[in-house]
């Protein structure tokens, strides 16, 4: 509907130069990246992005590290290190991909035979995998709890429906920031949980709380004719709910609940704050090691635009999946 | 409404209400008596009702804008409570709690505007409910709703959406729907009202056939034709009484009211 309209309303509009006021719009963009140089100039930073990618990947050094006192000895053109006690034991050297001792070397335990090279996940996408993690989570169960707070709140029965808008208006009306610090330092001290579940159980009761409004406001977009329409078949109120009103709330409900997780993405950089390792988390460190606080919050920045852009590309293909029918 | 197929609606299955045509019209099938309605606002929407309603008996209910016609025919399968009185339908108290599901199965309902489920093919609007409450197999589901869909000559239309169809369409689909549940009463309100003139006769054709072959109905509506023709009784309610009740002949030609003699000069 919405997008009916704005067509309508385009049409009636004398059209632009699409050409001229696309080039305006780059000419912009160009303008503040020069401005952000600029100002960096200005302060004297010296850019370093050559050092960033490290930190996403690097190679990591997996070394072979002798387990006893012994020499390293050549058999039949392969390297071989032999306990000096007990010649029956051998570790054969040849074969990493970089070795570090040669023929005769005397070696005591620990030293290193020479290592494997890995590529391994570096700080910062380490935290992206704790951010997906969190989101996916917590997502989850905001999703669970949230569908059960919208039908409590639209329920006849007085308690439920008090309950759910105690629920809502409690999360609503505090800071998330504070929540997390609820979660973890009271109930996760109680129920002796651990940061990682403390932060998931924030998040979810917090997103569950915007969820279950829109499930109900979803739920009551939905006719009334169609609960009248299934009661008058026979059918009871939970079937008319499974089989008719939820299924088309649901279409309806797609965007909001997509911004809604979109939020959930960007919101989960707070658990931080309780010493998870989550992307920005991570980002923190990072700088705290390099001293390059512009590369890394950058790149930190857009890391989550390319999460939550593969989140939105994926809620715009169920959406137009659902658009045809109804 | 060619379509219509004469033998589909003589032949079916034993157990289907339509085989019951009843010539002699004397068990009460629904009797109310002293309802009372009051919604919430003080609307005093039923003023002590008493109706009784035979088996096999097409009553038309007609009256002004806001008289409690849809009240009273909602109240008839408990999409509204009564505040006072008793509604008895085949044998059920409607004020017995926990009748209302087993209520429902006995009576289906047509609305105004339609209220096919959008989400769901013509074939599975009508499947649903007689799989899901009377736990029939899919496959005679499908079997019993194609009979349904070419006895309202819909069904060429059977995977169609609803949106993809017209009102006429859609309100014999509901119909089709309504039938699926294999009522013992069917209950309408205003089912043309939201048609466009020339679909009108369409859905008409299918209630008059669904009268013909016996089904009880009680029928909220403004085609005044309909009334004369099919019914066995016309109701007249204004400000949720209701005032006059009588045959066709009588009602139209012979007015008991002076009320009614406007209403009837204003609709026909
Ligand atoms: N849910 C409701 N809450 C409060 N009042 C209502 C409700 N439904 C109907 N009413 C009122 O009850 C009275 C009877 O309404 P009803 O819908 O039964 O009239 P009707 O005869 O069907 O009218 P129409 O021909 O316009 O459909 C009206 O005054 C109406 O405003
Ligand atoms: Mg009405």
């Amino acid at each position: 509907m919405l997008n009916l309209n704005q067509s309508h309303v385009r049409q009636m509009e004398r059209q632009p130069n699409k050409l001229l006021w696309h080039g305006i719009f780059f000419l912009i963009v160009a303008a503040i990246a020069v401005g952000f140089y600029k100002s960096s100039q200005s302060i004297e930073y010296t850019w370093r992005w050559e050092r960033m990618p490290q930190y996403l990947v690097y190679q990591a050094e997996d070394h072979l590290m002798a387990e006893f006192d012994g020499s390293v000895i050549e058999e039949n053109g392969e390297l071989y290190l032999v306990n000096d006690f007990d010649p029956d034991e051998k570790v054969l050297v040849t074969g990493l991909a970089e070795v570090t001792v040669a023929d005769g070397d005397v070696i005591f335990t620990g030293d290193s035979l020479g290592y494997n090279q890995n590529w391994a996940l570096g700080p910062i996408l380490d935290g992206v995998l704790v951010t997906l993690e969190l989101s996916l989570y917590s997502g989850v169960l905001a999703i669970i709890l949230g569908t059960l707070a919208g039908l409590a709140r639209i329920s006849p029965n007085p308690a439920l429906k008090n309950l759910s808008v105690f629920y809502v208006e409690v999360i609503r009306g505090t800071p998330l920031l504070v929540q997390i610090f609820i979660v973890y330092f009271f109930i996760g001290t109680v129920l002796d949980l651990d940061r990682f579940a403390a932060g998931v159980i924030a998040l979810a009761v917090f997103t569950g709380a915007y969820v279950a409004e829109i499930v109900r406001s979803g739920i009551e977009s939905i006719h009334s004719g169609q609960m009248e329409a299934g009661r008058s078949l026979g059918m009871g109120y939970g079937q008319t709910m499974h089989y008719i009103i939820l299924p088309q709330a649901f279409k309806r409900v797609l965007p909001p609940l997509a911004g809604q997780f979109i939020n959930l993405i960007k919101d989960s950089s707070l658990v931080s704050v309780i010493s998870i390792t989550d992307l920005t988390k991570a980002g923190r460190e990072v700088v705290s090691s390099t001293f390059s606080p512009f590369e890394v919050w950058f790149s930190v920045a857009l890391l989550y635009l390319v999460l939550t852009g593969i989140l939105s590309f994926f809620v715009r293909r169920l959406e137009r999946k659902y658009a045809n029918v109804g | 409404m060619q379509t219509l197929d004469d033998t589909a609606v003589t032949a079916p299955e034993p157990e289907e209400l339509t085989e019951e045509i009843v010539d002699v019209k004397s068990t009460p099938i629904i009797s109310a008596s002293g309802v009372e309605k009051i919604y919430p606002g003080n609307v005093h929407a039923l003023k002590n009702i008493n109706v009784e309603i035979l088996e096999g008996e097409v009553v038309v209910i007609v009256g002004p804008s806001g008289s409690g016609k849809s009240t009273f025919l909602r109240t008839l399968n408990q999409l509204e409570t009564i505040n006072d009185g008793e509604i008895v339908v085949d044998g059920i108290s409607l004020t017995t709690p926990g009748n209302v599901n087993a209520l429902r199965e006995e009576a289906g309902m047509v609305f105004q505007s339609f209220n096919l489920f959008p989400h769901l093919t013509v074939l599975d609007n009508i499947c649903l409910a007689p799989m899901k409450v009377r736990s029939i197999s899919r496959e005679k589901a499908e079997k019993r709703a194609e009979k349904l869909l070419q006895q309202v000559g819909m069904l060429d239309k059977r995977d169609r959406y609803p949106s993809q169809l017209s009102g006429g369409q859609q309100q014999r689909v509901a119909i089709a729907r309504a039938l699926a549940m294999r009522p013992k009463i069917m209950l309408f309100d205003e089912p043309t009202s939201a048609l466009d003139p020339e679909m009108v006769g369409e859905v008409l054709d299918v209630m008059k056939k669904l009268a013909h072959h016996g089904m009880t109905m009680v029928v909220v509506t403004h085609e005044m034709g309909f009334a004369k023709e099919v019914a066995d009784r016309v109701m007249f309610m204004e400000s949720g009484e209701l005032v006059v009740e009588d045959t066709p002949e009588a009602f139209f030609d012979n007015p008991a009211s002076e009320r009614l003699q406007q209403f009837l000069s204003q609709v026909l």
